[in-house]
Order: C-alpha cells, then sequence, then structure tokens
C-alpha cells in the first residue's frame, strides 16, 4: 500500500502536476470567494479545459480546484454570513460570530487547518480501511440512508436554535420545498402551479442567498439607518493562537473521522458530514452552549468533516463508480473524458489515477494551506471596507451568482421573496440553516423513503426492522423529544428546552 | 413580568405555519399522498411534511409564550427590499451595466455616501463585476440591454 502511495506521490509531484496544483488551488479559491459560485460551479467552469488533457493530469487540477472552492465558500460563510455552497451552511453558524467579535482570522486559519488535518486522516485512513468500509457500506440499503438522514436532519433542527419547534418548522420548510418541481421517479408536475417555471425544483443557491446574504443586507441598512451606526468588527487578531489549536483538536480529529465514514457511504457527502459533526460535538462538548456563539470548534469540526467526506467519497467513486456528491459525479465525468473507467478493477488497472489523485488532494490541501495563510490578513481586511458599500456590492455578486446557475429570470423573482422570508425569519428566532439543509437533503430523503417502502411493499415497519436504521431512528427521536422530555421530568419544561438548546 | 397577548409574535406565526401547512397537505392529498391505493406515491412525503407541520404549528401556538421582545422591523427597510425585488427583475430587461449602476448608486447615496464617490464606486463595481463574470467566467451577462 505504501509503494502504491508513494507512485502517487511520484505522479503529485511532476512539476507539470504541481503547476496544475497551485493554479487550480488559486483559481478554485477565487471562484469559491464569490457568493452563489461554489465546488460545483468551480468544477464546471473548469471542465471545458479538461477536453484534451490527460486523466491524471485531468483530476489533479479538479482536485485542486475542488478544494480551492470549498475553502473560498468557507471565507464567504465565515466573512460575510454568505455559505457558497452547501457544505459551509454549518460553518457559518460559528464562523461568523467569530468574525463578529474579531476573530476571522484564526476561523479562517483553523478551516484551513482542519482541513489540512483531515486531508491528512483520509489519506492514512484510506490505505488502512478502505476495503473494510467498502465491504461495510454496501450493507446501507435505503431504509438505513432515510434513517441516517432523518437522525442528521432532526439533531440539526433541533440543536440549531433556541427552539427545538422552531427548529423543525424550518426543517420541515426546507423539506417543502425541496418537494416543487417535476417528482423524478414519476414525473407528475408537484407545487410548481401547473407552470413550466419551477418544473426543476428550487436550487439550493436561490434560497442560501436569498435566506442569507439579503438579511444581512437589509439588516445592516436598518442599523445604518437608525440613530446608532453598525457596530465596526474590529479586528482583535489575524493569527491563530496554539491555544485555540489545543481547544479544538478533538473537535477536528472527531470531524475528519465522522466525514470520512460518512464520505464512504454513497449519496451522503460532504454536506451530511458536516453538519452531523456539528451535531455531535455540541452533543459531545462539556459546555454545548457555546456552540453558535463564535466556538472555534464550531468552525474546526464541519470544516474537518467536509474534507474528511471528500476523501472517504474516493472510496465509493473509485472502487464502485458510484459519486458520492455533485462534486464527485464532475471528476467522474472528467475521469471518462480522460478515458478512465471507475470499477472494482481500477486501482489495479490505473493505479497511477488513483494514488495519483489522493497524493494530488492530499498535496492540494497542503497547497492551500501555504496559499491562503498569507491571504488570510487580506481576506479579514475585506471587513474594513464600509459597510455601507461592501454589502450591497456583495449582493449584487450574489445576484450574478444566482443568474450564473441558468440565466432564469423566475430565480431573480424568487431570491427577493426568500429574502423577506430570511428577514422575518431572523428576526423572529427561526433558525435558516434548517431550512437549507431540507432543500438539498429533501430529496435524498424521500428517494430512501419510496424506495424502503417499494422493497417493503408499503410496510413501515421496514425501518424498525433493520438495526442500523433502527439505531438511527432511535437517535433522531431522542434528539427531539429528550430535550423536552427532559424538563418535563425535571418539571420546568419551557426554559429546561431553552436552556438545552441555546 | 408583564403578561404577554395571546396571539403575540410566536403564535401569529404558529398560525401561518398551521395554515401554510393545509394549504401544502390539501394539495398533496390532490397528487396522492399517502392513505391512497399508491402508498408510495409522489403525494407521500408532502402528506407527512403536512402532517408534521400542522403538529409543530400546534405545538407552537400551545406553548407558553416566552419573554424575548422582538423588535420591531422598521418601515424603511422594506423600501430597500422593493428596490431590490425591482433591480432583480430588471436585469434581464435592461441589462446588467444599467440596472446594476443605477441600483448601487441609489443604495449608497440614500446610506448618506457622497454623491460623487457613490456614482463612482458604482460605475467601477459595475464594470469590474461585469468583466470578471462575462470575460473571465464567460457568464452570458450584458452590460448594455442592446449587446
Amino acid at each position: 500500500m505504501l509503494e502504491q502511495l508513494a507512485l502517487g506521490f511520484s505522479v503529485a509531484l511532476e512539476p507539470a502536476h504541481l503547476v496544475l496544483l497551485v493554479l487550480g488551488a488559486v483559481i478554485g479559491t477565487l471562484i469559491g470567494v464569490l457568493p452563489g459560485l461554489g465546488p460545483i460551479g468551480a468544477i464546471a467552469l473548469i471542465l471545458p479545459i479538461a477536453y484534451g488533457m490527460n486523466a491524471t493530469s485531468l483530476i489533479i487540477l479538479m482536485a485542486a480546484v475542488y478544494y480551492g472552492a470549498m475553502y473560498g465558500g468557507s471565507t464567504t460563510s465565515i466573512l460575510l454570513n454568505i455559505p457558497g455552497e452547501s457544505a459551509s451552511v454549518i460553518t457559518a453558524i460559528d464562523g461568523n460570530q467569530m468574525a463578529k467579535q474579531g476573530r476571522a482570522g484564526p476561523a479562517l486559519a483553523i478551516a484551513a487547518i482542519a482541513s489540512f488535518v483531515a486531508g491528512t486522516l483520509a489519506v492514512v485512513c484510506l490505505m488502512l480501511f478502505a476495503p473494510i468500509i467498502t465491504a461495510w457500506a454496501i450493507r446501507f440499503g435505503p431504509p438505513e440512508y432515510f434513517a441516517l438522514l432523518m437522525f442528521g436532519l432532526s439533531t440539526v433542527a433541533a440543536l440549531t436554535g433556541r427552539s427545538i419547534a422552531k427548529g423543525l418548522v424550518s426543517l420541515i420548510l426546507g423539506l417543502a420545498l425541496a418537494t416543487v418541481g417535476i417528482d423524478p421517479i414519476t414525473g407528475y408536475d408537484r407545487f410548481t402551479g401547473g407552470t413550466l417555471w419551477l418544473a426543476d425544483g428550487i436550487n439550493f443557491v436561490v434560497v442560501a442567498i436569498g435566506l442569507f446574504a439579503v438579511p444581512e443586507v437589509l439588516d445592516t441598512v436598518r442599523s445604518l439607518l437608525g440613530a446608532s451606526p453598525p457596530k465596526r468588527h474590529t479586528l482583535t487578531r489575524v493569527r491563530i493562537s496554539l491555544r485555540d489549536l489545543a481547544y479544538s483538536r478533538w473537535a477536528i480529529v472527531r470531524g475528519s473521522l465522522i466525514g470520512f465514514i460518512i464520505g464512504v457511504l454513497p449519496g451522503a457527502g460532504a454536506t451530511v458530514a458536516s453538519f452531523l459533526s456539528y451535531s455531535i460535538e455540541k452533543k459531545v462538548a462539556r459546555n454545548p452552549h457555546l456552540y453558535g456563539t463564535g466556538d472555534i470548534r464550531g468552525v474546526a469540526a464541519p470544516e474537518a468533516a467536509n474534507n474528511g467526506a471528500s476523501g472517504g467519497s474516493l472510496i465509493p467513486l473509485m472502487t464502485l463508480g458510484i459519486p458520492g456528491s455533485s462534486a464527485t459525479a464532475l471528476m467522474l465525468a472528467a475521469l471518462l473524458i480522460g478515458g478512465v473507467t471507475p470499477g472494482p478493477s481500477m486501482m489495479d488497472k490505473h493505479p497511477d489515477v488513483f494514488w495519483g489523485l489522493v497524493a494530488s488532494m492530499y498535496m492540494g490541501n497542503f497547497v492551500l494551506l501555504i496559499v491562503n495563510f498569507p491571504m488570510i490578513p487580506l481576506w479579514v481586511r475585506i471587513l474594513d471596507v464600509p459597510a455601507r458599500y461592501l454589502l450591497p456590492i456583495v449582493l449584487v455578486i450574489s445576484v450574478l451568482g444566482v443568474y450564473a446557475i441558468k440565466y432564469s429570470a423566475v430565480d431573480l423573482m424568487l431570491l427577493p421573496v426568500f429574502g423577506a422570508l430570511g428577514f422575518y425569519m431572523r428576526h423572529r428566532d427561526f433558525p435558516l440553516a434548517p431550512v437549507v439543509l431540507g432543500l438539498i437533503l429533501g430529496p435524498m430523503l424521500e428517494k430512501a423513503l419510496r424506495q424502503s417502502l417499494i422493497i417493503s411493499d408499503g410496510d413501515p415497519m421496514i425501518f424498525v426492522t433493520q438495526p442500523i436504521s433502527l439505531t438511527f431512528l432511535v437517535l433522531a427521536a431522542l434528539s427531539v423529544f429528550g430535550p423536552p422530555l427532559l424538563g418535563l421530568w425535571r418539571g420546568t419544561p419551557n426554559r429546561v428546552v431553552e436552556q438545552e438548546v441555546s | 413580568m408583564q403578561r404577554r397577548p395571546f396571539f403575540c409574535e410566536d403564535r401569529m406565526a404558529a398560525v401561518v405555519v398551521v395554515l401554510a401547512s393545509l394549504i401544502y397537505g390539501w394539495n398533496a392529498r390532490i397528487i396522492g399522498g399517502l392513505g391512497s391505493d399508491d402508498a408510495v406515491g409522489p403525494g407521500g412525503l408532502p402528506t407527512l411534511i403536512a402532517m408534521a407541520g400542522v403538529g409543530l404549528g400546534g405545538w407552537l401556538l400551545l406553548s407558553p409564550p416566552r419573554d424575548i421582545e422582538f423588535e420591531p422591523i422598521g418601515g424603511r427597510v422594506w423600501l430597500y427590499w422593493i428596490g431590490f425585488g425591482v433591480y432583480a427583475l430588471l436585469i434581464p430587461v435592461v441589462g446588467f451595466g444599467i440596472s446594476t449602476l443605477v441600483f448601487l448608486s441609489a443604495v449608497f447615496i440614500s446610506l448618506r455616501a457622497p454623491a460623487i464617490r457613490a456614482v463612482t464606486i458604482a460605475a467601477m463595481t459595475t464594470f469590474v463585476l461585469w468583466f470578471v463574470f462575462a470575460r473571465l467566467l464567460d457568464v452570458r451577462i450584458s452590460l448594455i440591454p442592446w449587446s
């Protein structure tokens, strides 16, 4: 195994490939920083260059762009509370609070460090556990996926706000939005009002930008118009301290491992990994009330998890030919363009491509660390631009990001609608992250539900007769009903619930 | 502690959630939800979502009101929201250049930026964004309507 990894590194360290790595990381970061353009958009924009490149060069470039864009997405999440891609929705919760407290530098640094550590652990896990994990992952059928998603969604909904009920309302709003459009199984038009405008469904970028970016700008406008001008984000620290690193070390390790395991499950991907790791961190923490207030572990864990998931997703992609996410689906397309068909024999037939990709993903993280660390003070300076100029410009960039998806006037019309909804929800204490996560994961949840019921001839007992799915469903129920029941048992339901979840 | 009215903010939101869930659920039933012959049809998950929505709305409605004071949302903020909506609608019609220049200038000036500086920054931003998106990233946006 070590020999094969050495082969991979010899491929990744060729001068031409190193240039591609650095270029890809820089281009990916610059595109990822633009609100609305995440890794998918970045890879899609780079894909036309793919024609004419060999498979190894192509996949190395893709990996670098992917990681760069992921980091760029985290940057906008942390600095501006605008998640450019789904995996960084969770990062925005604590990351932006840190930025508001003048600690944007440590937040950006821990995001890069956690990604690097997770990338390293993912390579080690790939070498040691790939065959075992592949065999285990194949046992995950639709009921297990459904239960896993229910667990993840319910914990996020229950933990991201001050009220469990409001978190769950936000979640079901996201799930309801996910059902708009043509049903992929039957082709039935759902909640489109009989028009073609919504036939493709509602893109999560439109909802994410509407819910996060527009209210942020409206709030700034409100402060600027008010008697007291908005508080400037005074920059107290740019560098990360050893204390911060020590404080978040276990969050990084746990996030990396959770991310890797979730990434191995075909179809789960970085988004599920990031919010599951955040939920688990909050559960195991001695001081969970600090999450959501600018706790550095709330940035470290999801960032490590989404990178760990990227490493883990290579297993189903390369050994089964099943992409774990949209980004890996584009990587699959790139491999096919390069004349390489992933499958069980890939590690034997194309070891240079497989191990070259593993090594280049690791190198990509390292390059990102080197390229982006010196740039952190520069990114942080964005916050020095007066709010009256910065936020309207960010709003315009967000609009462009939305328009660039499919040049749809309907998306542009939906943007202010979701903006108003987000503004209202934010001011009425409804958490916004569960809406976006419900929208992203809703189709996966529905697919798993319907496939499970088809397998069981409509018998819902299938979810409780499988031990893995039963375990996840029990955990999901505990995360939702545990705190209120605990409150009732203690005799002060409302107060206790508020304290437990806030 | 001051007694809060029954229809406080949270309970108004709860009523909206229940009503929206009922309307959504009604539409789901038309599609064919749980309880029909097609138990796993396209209306299955929407029916479950609607049921959960009604239940959660009820939970919010019956919960004791919390002593959190919600800030009133100022009327002038909604003017900016309307301005943003008009801007978003105008992009495909009059082009990115004109709509963005007008939108940014208006917002900067209304937020008490000096007029000349506001228009200059708006013009520069519009051009730079058009260049990055249209020229470098190949996004199809026009600077002026007839280009």
